[in-house]
């Protein structure tokens, strides 16, 4: 049955043994090659996760949109003034997108930001705002007031709604969740699977 | 109590244990094959279904690296479509009940029974071990696009291109394990499919009512 095992049999069993073996460097250069080609944004404008990197589809993501900067002149404390940028669950930065103007459809004006996205399994929105956030290293701290309420959030990555001063009468840090305006207050916010909760400025 | 039958394998050990494995099960069921089938079908079936599900599970440490699409594929064109979509079938579900069930056991058997036919449908093409490498080589790749589209049931379609992407190295682990498939098993295997029935079964119902006790 083997009777005839010749030069080609041995040959491709060295082929494949020296294929499994380098496999783990292979497929690390490949995703390294390949990273700019992948992170592509999802297109579809009906999905909430549009505008957002496409692994980042089903999973639970958080955006902060800054307003345009004649808003505000005094928000020097955000590093995010440009461009959106977009952290994943373990705090590395995947893609820095320039060209993001009009990204959101909700979000019309606001040009800058910064995501934290690919979790899951949370359900409270606070904690998992806390921990999204936390998983930068600071570059996104939260500030807030506990109300009677709940928390109120008055400062996300050092742009304090309440210092903004322009052709308006007041400020404040506004919560959107798939795409639409919540209902509700961070701390009763319950989160889906494929949440998406948005925070930016909103002025009266 | 200690749990004696807990401790940890290197995986390069429980891979070698586990090929040690497939290699005896394969060795002796050849060997059991040529002493007592007559050349039956449904004996020969059987044999390449339990070489497919074990050689995939024991295999199952290394992605990609399995004989089931170089069997489906041998038997699409030694014994034809029908045989080898049943075989791509029993061997999908039993050794995922192993390996994990879900939404890709039906893309899996899809996509072995797509290969099976194809094997069918150029069995007259496919004359030369050339051939029937690039053809095994191709299968691979075939198989794992056609497996992939499953993901399309809990993402988007803009998902499939950058993960078909990620999972080119997987698909070059799949070629090169079926063409190494096709290089040893081609010969046995086609030689077992092709056995024709030694008619020396008698099957006519007797004629003669049986004696009553």
């Amino acid at each position: 049955m083997f009777e005839n095992i010749g030069r080609k049999h041995l040959i491709s069993v060295v082929i494949l043994v020296a294929v499994i073996v380098a496999f783990p460097q292979i497929n690390k250069l490949w995703l390294e090659s390949t990273e700019e080609v992948r992170s592509s944004l999802i297109t579809s404008e009906n999905n909430t996760h549009y505008g957002l990197p496409s692994e980042w589809e089903n999973t639970q993501v958080i955006c902060i949109h800054f307003p345009i900067e004649d808003v505000t002149s005094n928000m020097t404390a955000s590093n995010f003034t440009e461009d959106i940028t977009y952290f994943d669950a373990s705090g590395s930065e995947i893609l820095i997108n320039e060209d993001s103007e009009a990204l959101v459809n909700y979000s019309e004006g606001r040009d800058s930001g910064v995501c934290v996205g690919g979790f899951d399994n949370y359900t409270a929105g606070f904690n998992f705002m806390l921990e999204a956030t936390n998983v930068t290293n600071g570059e996104i701290e939260i500030g807030y007031d506990d109300s009677d309420w709940g928390p109120y959030i008055h400062t996300i990555a050092g742009l304090n709604a309440n210092d903004l001063t322009g052709n308006f009468s007041g400020a404040y840090w506004a919560l959107y969740h798939n795409g639409v305006t919540s209902d509700v207050g961070i701390g009763d916010l319950v989160m889906l699977e494929n949440s998406v909760i948005v925070w930016e400025i909103a002025t009266w | 109590m200690v749990a004696y039958h807990v401790f940890d394998l290197n995986p390069v050990v429980s891979l070698l244990l586990n090929l040690t494995l497939l290699g005896v099960i394969c060795w002796s069921l050849f060997n059991i094959e040529k002493k007592y089938s007559n050349g039956n079908k449904f004996v020969i079936l059987g044999l390449l279904a339990i070489i497919g599900i074990t050689g995939r599970i024991l295999m199952s440490p290394i992605p990609n690296v399995q004989p089931v699409t170089v069997i489906v594929l041998l038997a699409g064109i030694r014994m034809g479509a029908k045989e080898s979509i049943f075989l791509a079938s029993i061997i999908a579900l039993f050794s995922n009940l192993i390996l994990g069930n879900g939404i890709w056991t039906i893309y899996q058997a899809a996509a072995w029974s797509m290969i099976g036919c194809l094997g069918a449908l150029f069995s007259n093409k496919l004359d030369t071990s050339m051939k029937l490498i690039l053809f095994a080589g191709i299968s691979g790749v075939l198989f794992n696009w056609f497996v992939s589209l499953s993901i399309l049931h809990s993402v988007g379609f803009d998902m499939l291109i950058p993960y078909l992407i990620v999972g080119i190295p997987y698909d070059l682990l799949h070629v090169v394990g079926n063409i190494t498939f096709i290089i040893w098993l081609s010969n046995p295997l086609t030689e077992i499919m092709s056995r024709k029935i030694e008619s020396d079964l008698n099957l006519e119902v007797s004629e003669y009512e049986p004696k009553p006790f």
